[in-house]
């Protein structure tokens, strides 16, 4: 091989290279630059979505700001990933009127802009985990997960429709849904729902499909469906509260 | 163009380019120095208080001593940011007295360690004591992991919508926490001289709290709120006090 192949060979190496940052512990670190970069995994290509194609725990070490509401922030296309949003934000454009404004309750339902598609962490792989940090102003879900799915410690709030969203055997606990134009916490079957805040929700503020376990959450001045919402029969519902 | 016009131009773009040291991860570092030097974001003059007047995420690389009970130690005046203290501590000049419970502080002021006029601030991990208030944010907010202490008055205010969680919140010359319709979880409020936790809007969720030793209720709520898995022990003004009917009480203590 002569030195130009040599450095052509070096080259194709390093650009396939994913754009990865390892925490000391081995956790795949996300942040703005490494999201514009792509590479974040195999097949992520620059700019938003970040995609994750591989099964593991990533954390994130700034905010991620997306500029259109037709854009995820973060794709999972494998299973068994956690996003550790560690503190940190995803933040879409939207901007909502009605529900809690910065002086305080507007006593009007959120109503969203500019309409679009782009969900703040998106899977429909089963087994996927988001915690630990705040999603904004998304043009669609803060949060849509497939089924065995874990959503834990997220504030979503001023997203254009539901919160989070996840499928059918998922947990969502310890979580803030707030002025999101649509429901505040969905759930599929054989969910648990459990010490959670919804209020000022366009629609319910927790919709959960039977049998499930709603416990310890608090839901109020919802403005649509109602604030505790169970579609069948079925549902535990223990120690919540509604006003 | 002459010497003394490039000289001239230069001087004015250094004074436009804003005074910020990043971390190798792009989030913006805040420390003593550049608090002082102003700039650290756009209309950010010399000085106290730090204005963030741009969405994003900070970082404290040092702690910040603020100079009187009545200055701020950061103002937010953008939706969107996060300050993680990073383990450092904003520092004012009150001192706070008395054997359990909070008697008095001095100097009295309103000077606040962090305040927000904006949505969707987030302020962890780290310590506030001796401001006039400790934290004061607009709604949508979260306080996570913050230890304050000594504040003149209030040490943490939450507007609708936000969270407290994991924090410790204790010898405040008035109220250790006052929130909206959002949550205080995981969190102790204690030796305080007013209520450790009061909750006035309805639609709050107050969950595995700790308060103790405060000079009024250790959690003063307005129903409809769910209050549950707390711990409220020798509190001069009650331990858990509702007003107004419908509140869902489980699992507290005594």
């Amino acid at each position: 091989m002569n030195r130009t192949s040599v450095w052509l060979t070096l080259l194709g190496l390093a650009t396939a290279i994913p754009s990865v940052t390892l925490a000391v512990d081995g956790v795949v670190l996300i942040n703005q630059a490494n999201a514009l970069a792509g590479n974040v995994t195999p097949g992520d290509s620059p700019g938003f979505p970040v995609t994750i194609s591989v099964s593991g725990r990533y954390q994130l070490s700034s905010n991620l700001t997306v500029a259109d509401a037709d854009t995820d922030a973060i794709d999972i296309t494998a299973s068994n990933v956690t996003i550790d949003l560690n503190g940190f934000s995803i933040i879409g454009p939207v901007v909502c009127s009605g529900g809690v404004q910065k002086n305080g309750p507007t006593g009007a339902p959120p109503s969203c802009i500019p309409t679009g598609g782009g969900t703040g962490v998106f899977s429909p792989n089963p087994g996927n985990a988001v915690l630990n940090g705040e999603i904004h102003g998304m043009g669609a879900f803060g949060i849509e997960l497939g089924v065995l799915s874990r959503v834990e410690k997220v504030h979503v709030s001023g997203n254009r429709l539901d919160g989070i969203n996840v499928r059918e055997g998922s947990e969502v606990s310890s979580c803030v849904a707030s002025s999101n134009g649509g429901n505040g916490i969905v759930t599929g079957t054989e969910g648990s729902i459990r010490n959670n805040s919804a209020n000022y929700n366009a629609s319910a503020g927790i919709l959960a499909f039977c049998v499930s376990l709603i416990e310890g959450n608090m839901a109020g001045v919802n403005f649509g469906a109602g604030n505790i919402v169970t579609a069948g029969s079925g549902c535990v519902l223990v120690n919540n509260a509604t006003q | 163009m002459n010497r003394t016009w490039i000289l001239l131009t230069s001087i004015g773009l250094a004074a436009a380019i804003p005074n910020v040291t990043f971390a190798v991860d792009g989030v913006v570092l805040i420390n003593q120095a550049n608090a002082l030097a102003g700039n650290v974001t756009p209309g950010d003059t010399p000085g106290f208080p730090v204005t963030i007047s741009v969405s994003g995420s900070y970082r404290l690389s040092s702690n910040l001593t603020v100079p009187d009970v009545n200055t701020d130690g950061i103002d937010i005046t953008a939706d969107n940011v996060t300050i993680d203290l990073n383990g450092f501590s904003i520092l004012g000049p009150v001192v706070c007295s008395g054997t359990t419970t909070v008697t008095s502080c001095s100097p009295q002021g309103i000077g606040m360690g962090v305040s927000s006029f904006n949505v969707n601030t987030a302020v962890l991990n780290g310590a506030i004591k001796g401001m006039g208030l400790g934290i004061v944010l607009r709604a949508a907010a979260r306080v996570e992991k913050v230890q304050i202490s000594s504040s003149s008055g209030i040490g943490i205010v939450g507007f609708d919508g936000s969270e407290i969680s994991s924090s410790v919140v204790t010898f405040n010359g008035a109220e250790g926490i006052i929130m909206g319709a959002g949550v205080v979880s995981g969190s102790i409020a204690s030796f305080n001289h007013g209520n450790g936790i009061e909750a006035m809007s309805g639609a709050t969720l107050i969950s595995g709290n700790n308060t103790s030793v405060n000079g009024g209720a250790g959690i003063l709520v307005r129903c409809v709120s769910l209050v549950t898995g707390n711990t409220a022990v020798a509190n001069a003004g009650g331990s858990i006090v509702t007003q107004q009917p419908g509140c869902v009480l489980a699992n507290n203590a005594p």
